[in-house]
């Protein structure tokens, strides 16, 4: 039957034909001559071109029902590509299907027909636009594929020069090429794949990969004028993949530069830390050494000082004895200070913002000494803290750390005197109060470069530093910051380029400053040991402890329940309702009810140090 | 190690026991304690291991106690002291200042405590103050004192129940496991010191890891010295 019949096989053989093949039943895979076409992508089409044949029952026969398919087929072609007549008469298509014709077509037309319908089939079922030119450009076919990737319908394209799909330069140029062609009968392009770019009906650019083939090159046959096909494939998509796996290559290698850095990072803290930790122990060592050899030497000058007295020793011993003790209270100040140092802000076991306080002129009179040493010798650390600073709500060996740290950065920040003009290097260490905010300033000016506004901004960072490496830890300022506002305070920087830097920590005053009186206390309880302690601490605390034998009129009473009478302890909240009562231990379970009525403060646990602290702290608190 | 015998005790007023490692510290204190001549050192020992049969031996109304000493925790050979022999009163005197030592101090029934940086003339006074003490005392030199003042934000709302702390919810047999914890010992040899089984340092282990909230006798390491409780 004549006519073009369009079916295919499935991936297991089996022949299948469309709705439309209903009406062409005669597959003829044994007696008729069937060329399939296709792509792997698609199910195989079959091409009935019309030879006689023996008409197979049904539309699905399959691939074993058809003995001169595969198995007689040419095996070398079976699963090859495109389409190609073999010696043995098999026609393989692109997919690799056979179909073995009967016989040989017996004339010429016949041949060319089949020539024809085979390109046909081609052109209509390439994916990849195919085209086809004369030597001088002019296209000659097109695929229908062509529209879809160029815009163009192939129709339009016939007939026109082929520089019309590529942009400049090529399309300058291309004509160029097929000229030298012409002249010299060589090219580079033809046998390999190239990547140019072409240009869509509506201008748009876009990759295009090229293999050129050269119909009649290199045959012995005349086939007339040279002719040239051309399968473009868009690659764009594949572009686009490629970027895309580009840039989650880049981004990936940025993620992992990044996670190595602070890896990095981490290793140098880490080192740091123990650095620093290992420079910590090591000041501790030395101040606990210090004070085991420091005690017996103040103990011997004193002995030589008690025996002076009665005994025969000259105004000039007596002298020296004066000058070693100098000495000595010197080193003692420098081992005050190295165990403030070496305590670690984070493992001394103080609550957060810290229940200690500090009193500034004690503690520069304890510190001072060693934190002037931590300047270049061409700086001068002075030291301006008013008598009757209210005491501040920091721990000392906290302020020491950061002061220390302030104190080191300003003589660091003062150039050597070869660099500097006139100016003295000068570092002040002074403090204020505040009375209407109730907080102290303590600050550290210097005289030195000055920041920028840049690194102003990221002075607090960790690790910021503006030091060569190897100086500079980048850990100071942050330090002064913790240490500040885990007091509860805050820090403050002015500096000024040229004109030097003062960092200020701002405290609060501690409750019970000198200025103000503070509360009275009395502690009833006979338990000499216990009693020494509270009165201590309510002491330290800014307390005034007086010698009572019964409950007087003090602001703060603090009695054993198991003791005291309850009568006298009403008496006593009868006339001070406001005072703050605090009971050792908890009252027995029958009294409970009327010890509570006195809305007292109850030390849970007698012979714990922290909690008598805690518990005489919030009577103090009060007042 | 037996102690030195330094002189004649009947001589002095106050018979004073000095436990340091210091050698040269004590024959410092000697010569300080003789200034005033009311005070006098009846024996010395570099470590705490034979304090309890020295103290029964030489009945000295002062054991000066240094806190970090090679031998047997220090603390736990004081709160030994006052059980066996009530009537020698410990001071510790210690180059270190700490919270938790102040605290473990007070605990253990010691009678004071001393920087060795403090005024020498102070701690004198306070050997004096705690002898004749009768109803008992709590000395503490002024670097100790510093350390007193009273805390307000570690302070625990009125009604809130239980310790203020978690190393308040410690008892002091789990305290003196956990110093000794903290100084590396290990479960034989802390038993061996505290002279219980093994089995109930493990017990006192365990306990501890519950009430602290911790995981592993590591982290009780961690605290007991984040704590303060020994030096590092």
């Amino acid at each position: 039957m004549a006519g073009l019949w369009v079916g295919g096989t499935t991936a297991d053989g089996t022949i299948f034909a469309p709705k439309s093949a209903m009406h062409y039943p005669q597959i003829s895979p044994i007696g008729g001559l069937g060329l399939c076409v296709g792509s792997k992508r698609r199910q195989n089409a079959a091409i009935d071109l019309g030879m006689p044949s023996r008409r197979a029952p049904g539309t699905g026969p399959s691939r074993s029902a058809l003995p001169h398919s595969s198995a007689h087929g040419c095996p070398l072609a079976a699963r090859g590509g495109g389409v190609a007549p073999s010696s043995t008469g098999c026609i393989t298509t692109n997919v690799g299907e056979v179909c073995t014709p009967e016989r040989e077509p017996e004339d010429a037309a016949l041949r060319a027909r089949l020539a024809a319908a085979r390109n046909q089939a081609v052109l209509a079922a390439a994916l990849d636009p195919i085209v086809t030119i004369d030597a001088f450009g002019t296209i000659l076919s097109a695929s229908d594929s062509v529209q879809r990737v160029f815009g163009w319908i192939p129709a339009e394209l016939l007939g026109r020069n082929v520089k019309m799909l590529m942009p400049d330069p090529h399309h300058s140029a291309h004509d160029g090429y097929l000229s030298n062609y012409r002249r010299t009968g060589r090219t580079n392009i033809l046998g390999r794949t190239r990547e140019f770019e072409g240009v869509r009906k509506n201008g748009e650019r876009f990759p295009v990969e090229i293999s050129i083939a050269c119909v009649g090159a290199g045959s012995s046959e005349d086939l007339g004028p040279p002719m040239f096909v051309g399968i473009l494939r868009d690659v764009s998509e594949r572009r686009r993949t490629e970027a895309e796996l580009e840039s989650y290559r880049r981004r990936l290698e940025a993620r992992v530069d990044e996670r190595s850095r602070e890896l990095q990072e981490s290793q140098d803290r880490l080192r740091l830390a123990d650095r620093l930790a290992s420079i910590g122990t090591l000041a501790a060592g030395l101040g606990h050494d210090m004070n085991n050899v420091l005690l017996p030497v103040r103990a011997h000058l004193n002995a030589l000082r008690a025996a002076g007295k009665g005994a025969g020793v000259t105004a000039a011993g007596r002298k020296h004895v004066d000058e070693i003790g100098k000495g000595v209270a010197y080193l003692q100040q420098l081992a005050d200070g190295l165990h403030f140092l070496a305590m670690d802000p984070e493992m001394d076991g103080t609550p957060r913002g810290g229940g200690d306080t500090t009193d500034l002129r004690q503690w520069w009179s304890q510190t001072g000494v060693l934190l002037a040493k931590a300047v270049p010798k061409h700086v001068r650390v002075t030291a301006s803290i008013p008598v009757g600073l209210p005491r501040v709500a920091v721990a000392a060996h906290r302020l020491t750390q950061a002061v220390l740290n302030l104190v080191v950065n300003a003589g660091e920040a003062i150039p050597p005197p070869s660099e500097r003009k006139r100016r003295e290097g000068r570092v002040r260490v002074w403090a204020d109060t505040q009375p209407t905010t109730c907080t102290v300033r303590l600050g550290v000016t210097d005289n030195g470069r000055g920041m920028t506004e840049k690194v102003k901004r990221r002075a607090f960072e960790m690790f910021f530093t503006t030091k060569t490496r190897g100086l500079g830890t980048g850990l100071g300022l942050a330090l002064v910051n913790k240490v500040a506002v885990g007091a509860g305070g805050r820090v403050d920087v002015e500096s000024e380029v040229g004109n030097g830097t003062t960092v200020v920590m701002v405290f609060r005053a501690a409750p019970g400053d000198p200025k103000r009186a503070g509360p009275t206390a009395s502690v009833l309880i006979r338990d000499g040991r216990s009693a020494a302690l509270i009165c201590q601490i309510l002491g330290a605390g800014g307390a005034a402890v007086r010698d009572d034998n019964g409950p007087s009129d003090a602001d703060i009473l603090v009695v054993d329940p198991a003791e005291l009478e309850l009568r006298r302890v009403k008496a006593w909240r009868a006339r001070r309702p406001n005072a703050q009562l605090v009971l050792f231990g908890a009252p027995a379970p029958a009294s409970v009810a009327d010890w509570t009525d006195l809305h007292p403060i109850v030390v849970e646990r007698r012979d714990d140090f922290d909690s008598l602290r805690s518990t005489l702290g919030r009577a103090l608190a009060a007042f | 190690m037996r102690s030195a015998p330094l002189g004649n005790p009947d001589e002095a007023g106050i018979r004073v026991l000095c436990v340091d490692d210091h050698a040269v510290l004590i024959e410092g204190l000697k010569a300080q304690f003789a200034i005033g001549g009311r005070i006098g050192v009846v024996g010395r020992l570099g470590s705490a291991e034979k304090l309890l049969e020295e103290t029964g031996r030489l009945n000295p109304d002062i054991v000066l106690l240094d806190i970090e000493m090679p031998g047997p925790d220090a603390f736990e050979m004081a709160d030994r002291l006052r059980h066996l022999h009530p009537r020698s009163k410990v001071i510790f005197l210690s180059a270190h200042v700490r919270d938790g030592y102040i605290s473990a101090a007070f605990k253990c029934g010691a009678w004071g405590y001393f920087a060795k940086s403090d005024d020498l003339e102070s701690i004198c006074a306070g050997v004096t103050a705690v002898a004749q003490s009768r109803t008992g005392t709590f000395v503490l030199g002024s670097k100790v004192q510093e350390r007193c003042r009273p805390s307000v934000a570690g302070t625990v709302a009125r009604d809130e129940p239980g310790p203020s702390t978690a190393l308040a919810s410690l008892t002091e047999r789990e305290l003196e496991v956990l110093r000794l914890i903290g100084k590396g010992l290990g479960r034989n040899e802390i038993a061996a010191q505290l002279s219980r089984s093994a089995k109930t340092v493990d017990g006192h282990q365990e306990r501890m890891i519950r009430k602290l909230g911790v995981k592993s006798r590591a982290d009780l390491m961690r605290f007991a010295i984040r704590e303060g409780l020994v030096e590092v």
